[in-house]
């Protein structure tokens, strides 16, 4: 059973003075949707290696954490921050090699019928689009504290939310064509 | 498709499954954070000794350069350099020795 709130801010406490074993059940705690929100972010094959380095970098910044947000939306804005940085430096990679632009993270491959076409859905989205839908209808954040994992105003946020529903519901009403 | 249908079917989709936590990836973690934790303390441990010996032998080499200026040392030294180099090498040796805490390497 993850910690609530308060246990978080406890095992926080604990692991910014050192305390490894507070930080491994914070750990425990977090990953199942940190690394979730990272697979539909980044697609499955790099979700784990940004939920790694986002939890060496949530360590390695314990001691500055104020606990004025919550430890789960502190740690989403980190793992989120990890993916942006991620696709600068492809970015900046593929403008030098002259690579053709990625156009979203590789799903693996799913059951025929409609999940698959929602999953194909999702990819056709901007990431920051399918970030903000995954955080407000999967992860349950209000718009709000999705807004400051992304650091998007509120309004952009919310607006991102809608268009990003409208263009899967678009997507699966023509078919996936 | 309806909105409930289509509601459910994101739903679906995107909201984490339950599952208990992933044993694995939270020793990988545990790992890594370790690595990170041997290498800050390495780094500063070397840092520390450093420093220590930097102050150490700039402390020897001034107190030598100031007692260098007085009379009789000059006198000393005007009349066999070569001899008052070797001591002065032999003494900043010996501090440097001593700060370090090998005073085996002198036998």
């Amino acid at each position: 059973m993850p910690p609530g709130p308060d246990g978080d801010a406890l095992l926080c406490r604990r692991a910014a003075a050192g305390d490894r074993a507070a930080f491994s059940r914070l750990v425990e705690g977090h990953e199942r949707k940190l690394r979730a929100f990272l697979a539909h972010v980044a697609g499955r094959e790099l979700a784990d290696e940004l939920a790694q380095e986002a939890f060496l970098k949530a360590w390695q910044a314990l001691p500055t954490f104020r606990g004025d947000a919550r430890f789960s939306s502190w740690l989403c804005a980190i793992g989120w921050r990890c993916f942006v940085d991620l696709k600068r430096r492809e970015r900046s990679e593929q403008r030098r090699r002259d690579a053709a632009a990625a156009t979203g993270p590789e799903h693996e491959p799913s059951p025929p019928g409609e999940r698959i076409d929602l999953s194909r859905a999702l990819a056709r989205l901007d990431p920051v689009e399918r970030a903000a839908l995954v955080l407000c209808e999967g992860h349950g954040w209000s718009h709000t504290e999705a807004a400051g994992i992304l650091r998007l105003p509120l309004g952009t946020l919310k607006g991102m939310v809608r268009r990003a529903k409208q263009k899967c519901r678009d997507y699966l009403e023509s078919d996936g064509r | 498709m309806n909105e409930s249908d289509f509601e459910a079917l994101l739903r679906q989709e995107i909201v984490p499954p339950e599952r208990p936590p992933d044993r694995a990836f939270v020793a990988r973690i545990d790992s890594a954070v370790a690595q990170e934790a041997w290498f800050r303390e390495w780094r500063a441990r070397i840092l520390r000794e450093l420093s220590g010996e930097v102050l150490g032998l700039a402390s020897v080499v001034g107190a030598l350069a100031f007692a260098a200026r007085a009379p009789g040392v000059r006198e000393a030294i005007g009349g066999a350099p070569e001899l008052a180099g070797t001591a002065v090498l032999l003494l900043i040796l010996l501090a440097w020795l001593l700060i370090r805490g090998k005073p085996d390497a002198l036998a």
